[in-house]
């Protein structure tokens, strides 16, 4: 369990996170949506929680212990939007090699865990690919499969959706339930695209102005998001 | 420590696949290279370094040689190091070493190296068209290797300063010429100025180290002291500039953000 004990994060002299504290089960298949508008402090909270950014105040524990940022850099993946991360003149084989090298992955579980994890996602094939000669799709997949060979207990995706068509956000749809499913990890997923969202999540973060609003467990239809959401930013306005 | 050593491994072999691909990158690096020492050959500086050194007209050569060697690891660490924080600052890439357990520097510097030896190249063309216009002979090439190996204390140096220029790029975003100006301004000193006679020289990472190989070269003996400062200011400038960058990163953790620009 990883919990987020009133944590506060600052961008220059504006506050972008207050008192923040939410709790994530890890070993649980669970997939947690996190749903705000622009500026809400989306990106602020993930990027703290996977030890990218460092918050001001609070504390982040695991298991009822503080941990430091070496600890969730370690154990939390923080995927970006787009495909930021891949070194596009390399292979998807060496990308994954160097991201898990990196996280601190020892070198033989990181070739098991790409055996695993590339047929899952059935992306064999595309493992000695430049990443240059992927498709959007593609890019994003290889993305993730960095992200899943590592150890880390807990995967964070910022609108993994962007930019991507219909059937391309089905298939990670799909990839995404598939490795809830057959994997440990938990799986946070930050979007603006309720369409996405709906179809996989069990349970719902609201942020609004840097602070939560509400969590729901269970699934949802989008009308009842929109209605929930619509509902919380009118608070959060007044 | 064995985590580290992968991290590093790894970053070097994409680095190499990276360099081997930008072909025009290559290729351009070495007409710059080359360039600049048929310019500054053909400027005549090796006449004054004769007469500096009261040496005959070819060992002049050599020692212009030297310096320009040097000159050539420094200019590529600084530019390395400083541009491929500052090019992955503006792509955004570089947030993704932001989630690296190890220190960002020790892994950088693995990815200058690799940037280093591949500009290494360039020595073969020099050698060529010293061999063509100075009559370069090849019992010369020692010295070529002796330049090479020595200055690897510099290349930490100078990696050191690139960091102190990257953590300026973490906090202000842009360097504008810095990097040129600096680059340039090397140039002049391995070329024109001599610790010898300007002491604050000295502390430019480099040029103690040019001294030590002028005097192998002419069979002079190298002073102990002098070995020791150019290791001494080199570990100084390295140790100055991970601490810089270190506080830099840490300050943009806590109150910046690494993805916009």
């Amino acid at each position: 369990m990883i919990k987020l004990d009133n944590v506060d994060k600052m961008y220059k002299d504006k506050k972008v996170l207050s008192d923040v504290t939410l709790t994530f089960q890890t070993n649980e298949k669970k997939i947690y949506g996190l749903i705000g508008p622009n500026g809400a402090g989306k990106t602020s909270l993930l990027k703290s929680m996977s030890g990218i950014l460092e918050y001001s105040a609070g504390q982040i524990l695991h298991d009822g212990e503080a941990v430091d940022g070496k600890w969730l850099r370690k154990n939390i993946v923080f995927i970006p939007t787009g495909e930021r991360g891949l070194r596009y003149r390399n292979t998807v084989h060496d990308n994954v090699m160097f991201f898990g090298a990196m996280k601190g992955c020892a070198q033989k579980t990181l070739k098991e865990n790409m055996k695993i994890y590339a047929k899952m996602l059935k992306f064999e094939s595309f493992m000695e690919r430049k990443v240059e000669s992927l498709s959007t799709g593609e890019k994003r997949k290889a993305i993730l499969l960095c992200g899943l060979c590592t150890e880390a207990s807990i995967l964070i995706l910022d609108e993994p959706s962007n930019g991507l068509d219909i059937d391309a956000q089905r298939e990670l749809q799909e990839t995404l339930c598939n490795v809830n499913e057959n994997s440990c990890k938990t799986i946070i997923i930050s979007s603006h695209e309720l369409d996405f969202l709906c179809g996989i999540v069990n349970q719902y973060i609201f942020i609004m102005n840097g602070e939560i609003k509400k969590e729901i467990e269970g699934n949802m239809e989008i009308e009842e998001v929109k209605k929930i959401y619509f509902s919380l930013r009118e608070e959060a306005a007044l | 420590m064995r985590g580290l050593w992968n991290a590093v491994k790894w970053e070097t072999i994409l680095s190499v696949k990276e360099n081997i691909s930008y072909k025009t990158s290559f290729y351009t690096d070495m007409m710059i290279f080359v360039g600049a020492f048929i310019a500054i050959y053909y400027m005549g500086v090796s006449s004054v370094f004769s007469s500096f050194y009261q040496v005959n007209r070819e060992m002049g050569q050599i020692l212009v040689l030297i310096g320009y060697i040097f000159w050539q690891n420094a200019s590529a660490a600084l530019g390395a190091s400083s541009s491929i924080i500052h090019g992955e600052l503006s792509r955004g890439s570089f947030e993704i070493r932001m989630q690296s357990v190890y220190r960002v520097p020790a892994i950088v510097f693995a990815k200058t190296v690799v940037t280093i030896l591949i500009d290494c190249f360039s020595y073969l063309f020099i050698m060529l068209f010293c061999a063509v216009t100075m009559g370069f002979k090849v019992e010369n090439i020692y010295i070529v290797m002796i330049s090479v190996l020595l200055s690897f204390p510099s290349i930490l140096g100078m990696y050191g300063i690139g960091l102190i220029l990257g953590g300026i790029s973490v906090k202000q975003k842009k360097l504008g010429s810095v990097v040129m100006i600096l680059q340039t301004g090397m140039l002049i000193v391995s070329n024109a100025l001599s610790p010898a006679r300007n002491s604050y020289v000295c502390l430019i990472p480099f040029s103690l180290g040019i001294e030590i190989v002028r005097d192998v070269y002419m069979g002079n003996t190298v002073s102990i002291i002098s070995a020791i400062a150019y290791c001494v200011i080199n570990v100084f400038w390295l140790v100055i500039g991970e601490i810089y960058f270190s506080n830099a990163l840490k300050y943009e953790r806590r109150y910046g953000a690494f993805d916009t620009y």
